[in-house]
């Protein structure tokens, strides 16, 4: 056994890959991040007349690509140019609706590829792309099905079962997933704002990132780097209501604690929260009720969906690579579109980058079904 | 890990049972019979009509696999997860909801049928009717029959939560053939960290029953109502 707050195996980050609406690769995301960019942009792949808004963050070159495809061109945009992987490495997708533009193919009586719907699809298209031969599946958690997936991936580290996850989320825009939330009225008419005091909806994104966990022999027998540690995690379902959360915060809290616990940490521990942030009116109000229940007093916090967009089943993976990146900057980005942080969040949400000062950052979602993850993620050492 | 398997439930087109001793088990391919709440629950459930029969067939297995363990009634929301493992999910959902959605450019799109395109929603309506604040996710693989039940023992010897309700649901969809002789329907099982005494075992690769392995979904459930005999 290693050292470690709980008596298992130290979990580490060792290297990551992402693919946005704001580019290609970590630096494209926080440079982007870090301006206050974003991705959000009018649809161009379908027409949105009919929808309650016509905007999202759709990675441009994805639009060339003729519905069908777009996945299978995501996976490779992720993968292209990245270091080879462990052959018996373990892989865990996460993906809410994998290759579902198919049926927009099978809906104009298109040529079709049904079988890409299935989200085990996702993750044997990832195997194949990277030749990798150990255990596979894809976790369906909807939007925290990323960070299910890394809590799964790194409890295998941490039971010394496995010595190398890779961890992949990804998900597109597509007009199923679009019409969707535009019949919820989830989608926003304005600007994507968490966290705002005038927010009013969520705006969807698409992207893929990876994240590739290692045991302290895996790094060893890689020579690999460690980038971070996640060092805590914790699930919890509200058993509220399927598409609301629950307006205490139960599970979050839940969860979160949960997180805590299991990285030997007090809330005072944590220096800034990555927050799951969708600029839905409940959504956000239930994360600040229930931040505001564990944390006094309440951390530095952001969220990146107003330059992202809501990147869905990609989110907890996409996010976890920028919490990376705030503990090797201590600094957390601009939380874009926001105009006048909600109460309980003002002088801690903010427009411009804040500076942080500590080791550890909390990065949480939530999803449809009432379910609820918290990720703790540890500077690396050599920051 | 030493287990206990508390309760089982199964939804299939031969029956659907707790484990009561006049039911018997049988997994096959088929169609499943129609399905109300009431063969679940003993009121009506005020959204069970929405449902697509992947829901239907998956929440009524876990209601019935609850009841099995006698912790059906409850009175404050429990630490218990729900995992699933499937193959064609709801497919299903998907292809009715989209059908509302591709014609007069979305204007008509369901939010009720959208809310159904997750095949987690139902372990989030299972959540809700039981109160069960544990994990949930869905397992998807290629093969799932055994992919959920295998999750939700890691879920347990991992320390992410002492109970699941852990199982496989995949129905007949129009849109995907089910291979031959592919079983259809939902079978979830009631799963507990066991005393030393415990005749189950899950060592992260295989699950044991005494000295036997049990390396399929049947061979499971019939082993855990031999269990479950009065005269075992």
């Amino acid at each position: 056994m290693e050292a470690g707050g709980t008596g298992v195996s130290v979990v580490h980050v060792v290297d990551t890959g992402v693919v946005t609406a704001l580019g290609v690769g970590h630096d494209a995301l926080w440079a982007g991040l870090l301006a206050g960019r974003t991705g959000l942009a009018p649809v161009r792949r379908f027409a949105t007349e009919g929808y309650t808004c016509g905007v999202a963050a759709c990675i441009p070159a994805l639009d060339a690509e003729r519905p069908g495809l777009r996945l299978d061109a995501l996976v490779q945009m992720l993968f292209d140019g990245a270091p080879s992987i462990l052959p018996d490495t373990v892989l865990l997708t996460a993906t809410t609706k994998a290759g579902i533009d198919q049926l927009e193919r099978l809906a104009r009586k298109q040529p079709t590829a049904l079988d890409r719907i299935l989200g085990h699809q996702a993750a044997d298209g990832v195997a194949g792309r990277l030749g990798l031969k150990g255990r596979r599946c894809n976790i369906n958690a909807a939007c925290a099905s990323a960070t299910i997936a890394l809590a799964l991936g790194a409890s295998q580290i941490a039971q010394e079962e496995a010595d190398s996850v890779l961890v992949c989320g990804l998900d597109l825009v597509s007009e199923f997933v679009f019409s969707g939330f535009s019949a919820l009225h989830a989608l926003s008419a304005s600007v994507c704002r968490p966290f705002d005091v005038k927010r009013d909806g969520l705006l969807l994104g698409e992207g893929a990132a990876y994240v590739l966990l290692m045991s302290e022999r895996g790094c060893r027998q890689t020579k690999r780097r460690s980038l971070g540690r996640l060092a805590g995690w914790g699930i919890a379902s509200d058993a509220h209501h399927i598409t609301a959360p629950s307006r205490t915060g139960e599970g979050l809290i839940l969860a979160t604690r949960q997180a805590l616990e299991r990285a030997g940490l007090t809330p005072a521990d944590v220096a800034a929260i990555n927050a799951h942030g969708t600029g839905s009116v409940y959504n956000d109000a239930m994360e600040l009720t229930a931040f505001a229940t564990i944390f006094d007093p309440l951390p530095p916090l952001h969220s990146i969906k107003g330059a992202t967009g809501h990147t869905m089943g990609a989110c907890g993976a996409i996010e976890t690579i920028v919490g990376l990146g705030s503990l090797e900057h201590q600094c957390i980005p601009p939380t874009v579109g926001l105009l006048a942080p909600e109460p309980g969040g003002q002088a801690r949400i903010s427009a411009q980058a804040q500076a942080i000062s500590g080791d550890y950052l909390l990065t949480t979602n939530s999803g449809f079904g009432g379910i609820n993850a918290s990720l703790v993620l540890q500077r690396s050492a050599e920051s | 890990m030493k287990l206990d398997i508390r309760g089982i439930g199964w939804v299939t087109p031969l029956g659907i049972g707790s484990g009561q001793p006049d039911e018997t088990f049988g997994l096959g391919p088929g169609r499943l019979a129609a399905l109300k709440s009431r063969l679940f629950l003993e009121t009506a459930h005020p959204r069970f009509g929405r449902f697509d029969l992947y829901a239907k067939a998956g929440f009524g297995a876990v209601a019935l696999a609850l009841r099995s363990a006698g912790w059906e009634r409850w009175s404050r929301k429990r630490a218990i997860g729900l995992v699933v493992g499937t193959r064609r999910g709801c497919l299903e959902a998907d292809w009715a909801y989209y059908k509302t959605a591709a014609c007069h450019g979305g204007a008509l799109a369901s939010p009720n049928l959208f809310a159904y395109t997750l095949p987690g929603t139902m372990l989030g309506e299972a959540s809700i009717q039981f109160g069960l604040t544990g994990p949930s996710f869905v397992i998807d693989d290629s093969d799932g029959h055994l992919a959920g039940i295998h999750a939700g023992l890691d879920l347990i010897r991992w320390g992410l939560c002492d109970k699941v309700a852990a199982g496989w649901c995949d129905v007949d969809s129009k849109l995907l053939d089910a291979r031959p002789d592919e079983p259809c329907g939902a079978v979830f099982f009631l799963l507990t960290k066991g005393s030393d005494a415990a005749s189950w075992q899950w060592n992260g690769r295989e699950l044991t029953h005494g000295t036997e392995r049990v390396g399929d979904l049947a061979s499971l459930a019939h082993a855990v109502l031999d269990d479950r005999r009065p005269d075992a």
